[in-house]
């Protein structure tokens, strides 16, 4: 079954005197448990790509579904819900709250979502267990290093058990020792628990791990090397 | 809530300084607006008690015709009678029963409208702290007098340099229009409630006084004093049925200027409040925009991840409420210390004790503590946390999540 379509999908970005088109007339199909890589030179399409399937943006053509759901039906509201119970996000930097501990930060979207504190917090031990957190988990993001920051929020990304986790150049900030890792419980995560990965880089050594490489250049697909 | 309470909280720890000069201002300006609020209650408060206690009374007695003119002729004639009644009353505890008549009063340096109050000094003891007040001689009571005394104010004793035992002519027609002058001599002199009253009333013994214009046992004004001011409205309501035909006002009626001055002071000093809590509201909508243009990123990507726009309102709120709010228990506290000090020792303000006395005031002046403004004062706190809260929050709602997180 085919978690994400994407059909004849276009985004354009009206500036003062000419259009950006960022995606155009792209069609895909995401299936679940894949381990795919969005690549592409800068400025091909891959942010807005992630960002038009993710429910932050809305196309100027085509449809997107997630799930059987047609984003487009969805109101503002909805979307904010569908993200929070569906989607799993993983940014570039910066994106853990810095108020938080590792275990608070990976507990938040399970909050939002109304689970029970003891419950969310066994969660949270559990995922920060699996990427290698669990001794850091009362740790602030300031104490921690990029990597482990970035290992945290894969596993917030988790918490909500998401149909998919949508990861936006999660090495960029990474030294090799910890895009290593980070890739490798990607990877772990992706085999044992079944969740689906698709992620934007241009980062060779992410691209040699994924399983299915899509190059993208001016918002069309260039290139799938395992077209579903 | 828990999530929104506990983010808010400790978002109040990531700019230390920030928060902490929010909080200072907070409870500096609480606890001035307080202090101030206390201060001039106090002033109005010694104000008040100086006139129920120098002049006013509790409440008065009077013939109608008196209360509209203030009319010679509108006297009560049976009023020793009248004072008995209203002695008898449950919650009277004194009355005093005047003669009062206007009079042109005359030395040899000069001339001066006077209000010649008739008195039994005993009464009007009772009544008023004039005998306390007395600054030289005495309160009618010495008996070896050649002529007959009259206590005169400071003031005008300083304006027409008038010492102890100097002579002074008062003109004065009776109730029949007949004109009367009588010789009177300066018995004492006394420190009034205002320099206005000083100046312009005068005390003599009231029998003799009511030979003069034959009206033995009549009297104009029944001045009294109760044993429960603050149920004074409800007495007076009683003592009305008892009494009538004749008017029975409160001090209030009496004085509607002095009355409404008390009335208003709250509302005016709340008002007053209100101000300075409006100008910290918009320092404190300052800081919070500040805060969230500092934050749009973490923003956006709360947004992102499934932080609805109701709970981003939320927590913006919250914050601002909190960033106020912990300053105000300190505050409180420092104004409530500060009036329960002051209220005690006093604020000496002997250099300008000239001019307070224009207007009845003491030189020392001790402020009120009224922990009924306590709440009021509060809530304007909360409430104006909470209308500066709304622009910050209305730029929060309206940020997008993908623009907030391009910003690092």
């Amino acid at each position: 079954m085919n978690l994400i379509e994407l059909h004849s999908l276009s985004k354009i970005y009206t500036e003062t005197a000419s259009e950006v088109v960022a995606v155009d007339n792209l069609s895909l199909r995401v299936g679940e448990r894949e381990f795919t890589a969005l690549v592409g030179p800068s400025g091909c399409g891959k942010t807005t790509l992630l960002n038009l399937i993710g429910g932050l943006d809305r196309p100027t053509k085509g449809s997107v579904w997630v799930n059987g759901t047609d984003l487009s039906t969805l109101n503002d509201t909805q979307l904010v819900d569908f993200r929070l119970h569906r989607i799993g996000f993983v940014f570039q930097a910066y994106n853990l709250v810095p108020v938080l501990s590792a275990l608070e930060n990976t507990a938040l979207i399970m909050e939002l979502q109304g689970m029970g504190k003891r419950e969310r917090e066994k969660r949270a031990m559990e995922l920060l267990d699996a990427v290698g957190m669990a001794d850091k988990s009362h740790h602030r993001p300031g104490q921690l290093s990029g990597g482990q920051q970035q290992r945290v929020a894969v596993a917030r990304a988790l918490a909500s058990k998401p149909s998919f986790i949508l990861a936006d150049e999660p090495t960029a900030n990474l030294d090799s020792k910890n895009t290593a890792t980070l890739l490798d419980i990607m990877l772990d995560l992706n085999r044992s628990e079944g969740t689906t990965f698709l992620f934007s880089t241009h980062d060779p050594r992410v691209v040699e791990k994924a399983r299915r490489t899509i190059h993208l250049e001016d918002g069309r697909v260039l290139q799938d090397s395992h077209p579903v | 809530m828990k999530l929104i309470l506990s983010l808010a909280w400790r978002n109040l720890g990531r700019n230390k300084s920030r928060s902490l000069v929010v909080f200072l201002s907070m409870a500096l300006g609480v606890w001035a607006g307080i202090f101030l609020m206390g201060w001039a209650s106090g002033i109005n408060q010694a104000r008040t008690q100086s006139a129920i206690q120098g002049y006013l009374g509790d409440g008065h007695v009077n013939d109608s015709g008196y209360v509209q003119e203030m009319a010679v002729a509108a006297f009560i004639p049976n009023g020793d009678s009248v004072a008995d009644v209203l002695r008898q009353q449950p919650g009277i505890a004194a009355v005093s029963a005047r003669l009062s008549l206007s009079t042109m009063a005359q030395t040899t340096s000069g001339s001066a409208g006077l209000q010649i109050i008739g008195v039994r000094p005993t009464e009007e003891e009772s009544v008023f702290t004039v005998k306390k007040s007395i600054t030289t001689g005495t309160f009618l009571t010495d008996t070896n007098r050649a002529f007959m005394g009259m206590v005169i104010g400071d003031e005008l004793a300083k304006r027409m340099g008038l010492q102890l035992g100097d002579p002074l002519v008062i003109t004065f027609q009776d109730h029949q229009g007949v004109v009367h002058s009588a010789l009177y001599s300066v018995e004492g002199t006394y420190d009034g409630s205002s320099n206005r009253i000083e100046e312009a009333t005068a005390f003599v013994r009231r029998d003799p006084l009511a030979d003069i214009i034959q009206l033995q046992g009549a009297v104009h004004d029944i001045v009294f004093k109760t044993t429960h001011p603050e149920g004074l409205k409800d007495s007076v309501a009683h003592w009305r049925a008892k009494l009538f035909p004749y008017s029975v006002r409160t001090w209030r009626e009496v004085s509607p200027d002095m009355g409404y001055a008390d009335e208003v002071m709250s509302q005016a000093l709340l008002l007053f409040m209100l101000i300075i809590l409006l100008a910290m509201a918009f320092g404190i909508l300052n800081t919070m925009l500040m805060a969230i243009l500092e934050r749009r990123h973490e923003l956006g990507m709360l947004m992102a991840v499934g932080l609805n726009k109701h709970k981003l309102f939320q927590l913006v709120v919250v914050e601002t409420i909190l960033l106020s709010g912990i300053g105000l228990p300190l505050g409180l506290l420092l104004g409530h210390v500060t009036l329960e000090i002051t209220s005690r020792t006093g604020i000496s303000l002997a250099a300008f004790e000239q001019g307070l006395a224009e207007f009845g005031i003491s030189s020392v002046i001790y402020p009120k503590v009224v922990m009924e403004w306590y709440l009021p004062v509060a809530a304007m706190v909360f409430v104006l946390s909470f209308l500066a809260a709304l622009y910050p929050a209305k730029k929060a709602v309206s940020l997008n999540p993908i623009e907030s997180m391009r910003i690092l």
